[in-house]
């Protein structure tokens, strides 16, 4: 593996990570927003939404990250196994 | 011969059993306490045959191998770390998160924003370069990265601020319930929770907090779970709590007036504006990210592939108990106003008054020990009216210990949820005291000051420094309990502020220099620790942030300061320095690059 490509993996990898870590920002703050004062009427649906949502999609997130970072690697050569 | 990978999944196949056996348990517990088994025999039965089933794992854990004891021998599948590093987390969302949920919605929400958050930075931005580098502790790490044994001082002074008060606060959640829930004297149950630390850490290290702390996590999300579910099918017939709270939220939604909360040990829900939310939500995650027990988790996966995993299937297993606190907050507080709220003083549950007694309740502002009690502490219009909500206070640790009680679910759920409490609290000081022992003996002893020593010998200085952290931690506990618990909802911040700025410059700028590195570590920390400190122990009123928060900084969130000013002197400071020499260089590169290849040594061998 050539200089040349460990930059250009290293390089996705930071955009990679920079990508993943935006998406927690704006995943989070976004379940946040849907989360209504206490005392509403009714079924609190952005509270429950919020509350089972975040979870489901920082975990989505950590795996999808997981498998991209893989295909980075392996698209340059560098996969562990 | 068998492999360590096929070891582990074997022994994943029968933990898997255990806890099958387990709810099955259970189950006959419950059936004979229908036929009148005591509550007092209920609860020694349940968490009597989780501790002692800890203690047997823990023995048979038993390592004579470095790599065994400080890294489980890097053969610990995604799935079955991520059980263990969230067992060693658990004892928070475990303890703290229902009571959060039950003062503020805000705050439960963004305390759980903040964990899964945490995990996602940790699989990110940590777990993976701390997997490559073969260190086999967090300082060990950054002096691996950095090329000076200054730093791996310097990191296991901030590892011992951070972890110790932890492990402190998880020994006392032990014994506390323990003392509670079996009739213990407090010294008996502070003794027992002491040698079950020592039994589950001290013969096999991570390896045994592996194999004991997915059982020790698996006993506390049933804990969780269970009730809740039960709870949920009993009111609404449909089993999934996450869903149907709704319901029990919209009920109470009415109600405009709030049940108060006493102030809880796990999470500083009091007193908290929105910025001081906020903030701790954003050093909860930093903080997690950095937790040197947590980080050290990622050491015992297989390959890098696995450590990102691991992090991953750690926050699927937090989300779980994450996902069912609120839940129980709700139940919960519908139970109240429906039991207790209104009705007639004669008629009040048993439960107000048990906990009345133990100093968890109080009915305007007075324990409620009796029903003439309660009439006399709120006057003669109770008597006739009964309470309303703004009368009741309750700690915001029983929302989910007493959860079972208020409720009205038979005993054994709530030795079930003692046997939760304890499992979880023993998981994380396991895994702290094993973090901070490993950090002492391996990072100061060995490779300080005796750096021949053998193998054996290494074993050796790590299981004494083991056992003096222990007894040390149990001192706390007895004579410091208070002060532990404060500093201990201040650690993710210290964490945050000394490790996450070097965490993430140390990999993704490789302009950091050692110094940098150094500085930055150390004023982070320090100033964050320095203020922490001295806010909880009352030396200084929190101070106002202007135009953020006018109560003042909370100890618990002191880390959005600390954060960036780690960050802008290891940014400065390095840049003030000679930038790393190519020898640094390679090592740098060496960690970013994913081949199998260790980085100069692999220090689990």
């Amino acid at each position: 593996m050539s200089d040349i490509g460990e930059a250009e993996r290293w390089r996705d990898t930071v955009r990679l990570s920079l990508g993943a870590v935006v998406a927690l920002v704006i995943l989070v703050l976004f379940f946040l927003s849907l989360v209504g004062a206490s005392g509403q009427p009714g079924y609190p649906l952005g509270l429950v939404v919020a509350i089972s949502g975040l979870p489901i999609a920082c975990g989505v997130l950590v795996f999808w990250y997981a498998r991209r970072q893989e295909r980075i690697d392996q698209r340059h050569g560098l996969y562990e196994n | 011969m068998t492999t360590p990978i096929e070891e582990v999944r074997r022994l994943g196949k029968a933990y898997g059993l255990l806890a099958a056996a387990f709810v099955l348990f259970v189950l006959v517990i419950a059936m004979l306490g229908q036929f009148g088994l005591p509550d007092t025999v209920t609860a020694v039965l349940v968490v009597m045959v989780t501790v002692v089933t800890y203690a047997i794992m823990g023995v048979v854990a038993r390592t004579l191998s470095i790599s065994g004891f400080f890294l489980s021998d890097r053969a610990v599948p995604a799935g079955f770390n991520g059980l263990a590093t969230a067992a060693a987390v658990l004892a928070l969302p475990f303890a703290g998160l229902a009571g959060a949920y039950f003062a503020d919605r805000m705050l439960g929400l963004a305390a759980t924003a903040g964990l899964l958050a945490g995990f996602v930075l940790l699989a990110v931005v940590v777990a993976p370069y701390y997997r490559k580098s073969g260190g086999i502790t967090l300082p060990d790490y950054l002096a691996v990265r950095f090329g000076n044994p200054l730093i791996r001082v310097v990191a296991v002074a901030i590892l011992v601020v951070v972890s110790l008060p932890v492990l402190g606060a998880a020994m006392w959640v032990g014994s506390d319930v323990a003392a509670s829930v079996l009739h213990l004297p407090r010294h008996a149950a502070t003794i027992a929770v002491l040698v079950l630390v020592l039994i589950t850490a001290l013969f096999g290290g991570m390896r045994a907090t592996t194999f004991v702390g997915g059982a020790q996590a698996v006993v506390a999300l049933l804990a969780l779970l269970v009730p809740a579910v039960l709870l949920s099918i009993q009111e609404y017939g449909f089993p999934v709590p996450q869903i149907t709270f709704g319901y029990a939220d919209a009920a109470t939604a009415s109600v405009t007036e709030a049940v108060g909360v006493l102030a809880g040990k796990a999470l500083p829900v009091a007193g908290l504006d929105g910025f001081n939310v906020l903030a701790f939500a954003v050093c909860l995650a930093f903080g997690v990210a950095s937790f040197p027990h947590l980080v050290a988790r990622a050491g015992a996966a297989p390959n890098i592939g696995e450590a990102r995993r691991s992090a991953g299937w750690a926050l699927v297993f937090v989300a779980i108990a994450a996902t069912t606190a609120p839940a129980l907050a709700a139940f919960a507080r519908l139970a109240i106003l429906r039991d207790v709220v209104g009705v007639d003083l004669a008629d009040l549950p048993d439960w107000l008054f048990d906990y009345g007694r133990a100093g968890l309740i109080e009915v305007c502002g007075a324990a409620p020990i009796s029903a003439a009690a309660i009439g006399t502490a709120c006057g003669a219009g109770t008597v006739v009216k009964g309470l309303i909500p703004t009368d009741i206070a309750l700690s915001a640790d029983l929302v989910t210990l007493g959860f079972a009680d208020i409720t009205g679910l038979p005993y054994v759920l709530t030795a079930l949820i003692a046997a939760g409490a304890i499992a979880a609290a023993l998981a994380t000081a396991a895994a702290t005291v094993t973090a901070i022992a490993a950090s002492l003996g391996n990072d100061l002893i060995s490779r300080l000051f005796a750096r021949r020593g053998s193998a054996g010998r290494r074993l050796v200085v790590v299981r004494v420094a083991l056992i003096a952290v222990t007894l040390a931690a149990a001192w706390i506990v007895e004579h410091h309990a208070d002060e532990a618990f404060a500093f201990a909802v201040a650690a993710p911040s210290v964490a945050a502020a000394g490790f996450f700025p070097v965490l993430v410059l140390g990999m993704f700028w490789g302009r950091t220099t050692f110094w940098g590195a150094l500085l930055g570590m150390s004023t982070g920390a320090t100033v964050t620790a320095v203020y922490a400190a001295m806010v909880v122990w009352g030396d200084l009123a929190p101070v106002p942030i202007a135009g953020l928060t006018e109560a003042g900084l909370s100890a618990a969130a002191a880390g959005i300061v600390g954060v960036p000013l780690g960050f802008v002197v290891t940014i400065l400071v390095s840049l003030l320095t000679a930038a790393p020499g190519i020898g640094r260089r390679e090592v740098l590169d060496a960690i970013r690059r994913p081949s199998p290849d260790p980085v100069l040594e692999d220090h689990a061998t």
